[in-house]
């Protein structure tokens, strides 16, 4: 069972990150790996990811990130349920690598957008904790 | 885009493919070029022009779709026969491995402005005693 937007690609993992179900959005790349660790067949995909699926294992709560992989930036939710982790992303741009000129542009936006996501969900987490705080009082 | 060879006229229009790029460029015989090459006019079309120009082989290496492409043109009659080889390719897995592959294919880029490659001497050289 996966929580996920209709469009949005998603793939649910079990305890050990081995791929269990995916969307029809996210088949074409991680389909094939189906019952495989997700980030064993993603070189260099652990230390981006892994930190973020062991917090969101460990808490059960969700963890919403922003992260640059293969050429995108995309916006990611891991949502912890009965049936494991559903990993759910959305993305956000994409390298343009034709020319330099469009890779140096593509790459510019691709790192103003992951500092705008990373400040936003900052901002949030300030704006979380002063609730609690104001909260507690 | 591997290693292509094609030849194109004047106009840069297709005119012949090798073996090698029948199922890739084929299609596109009598097309111009830049049809097969979107936006790689800018960095190619010089390399073409001073073939043209020179009636001598150019070599250069650009950036395009995603790699270094080593270029050869050589002239032929009217027409110019041109070899692309893909060289470096960038590693897009991380910001990391982005930033050190875009280092390698700039420095390689510093390092191969076109080269006019002169044609061999009618005779060789007697050595200077």
């Amino acid at each position: 069972m996966a929580v996920a937007v209709e469009a949005a690609p998603y793939v649910v993992l079990d305890d050990e990150y081995r791929v269990v179900e995916t969307s029809w959005a996210a088949d074409a790349g991680v389909g094939p790996h189906c019952g495989e660790n997700l980030l064993d067949y993603f070189p260099g995909s652990r230390p981006l990811f892994l930190p973020y699926l062991e917090v969101a294992q460990r808490t059960r709560r969700i963890v919403e990130f922003a992260q640059y992989f293969e050429g995108h930036v995309a916006e990611v939710r891991i949502v912890p349920d009965a049936s494991g982790l559903t990993l759910v992303w959305e993305p956000l741009c994409t390298l343009d690598v034709l020319t330099m000129d469009g890779l140096r542009e593509s790459l510019r936006h691709a790192l103003d957008t992951l500092r705008a996501r990373e400040d936003a969900l900052h901002r949030e987490v300030v704006r979380s904790s002063l609730r609690v705080v104001e909260g507690g009082r | 885009m591997t290693g292509q060879g094609f030849v194109v006229d004047r106009d840069d229009r297709i005119v012949q493919v090798d073996d090698a790029s029948r199922t890739t460029i084929a299609p596109y015989l009598g097309h111009v070029l830049w049809t097969y090459l979107p936006e790689a006019r800018p960095q190619l079309a010089p390399c073409l022009e001073e073939a043209r120009e020179s009636d001598e082989a150019i070599e250069s290496t650009i950036f395009y779709a995603g790699a270094t492409v080593d270029v050869r043109v050589v002239p032929v009659g009217a027409c110019l026969a041109v070899q692309l080889e893909r060289r470096t390719e960038l590693d897009l897995r991380t910001l990391e491995t982005l930033a050190a592959s875009l280092r390698s294919i700039e420095a390689e880029l510093a390092a191969r402005a076109p080269v006019r490659r002169d044609r061999p001497a009618p005779a060789s050289p007697q050595a200077l005693p």
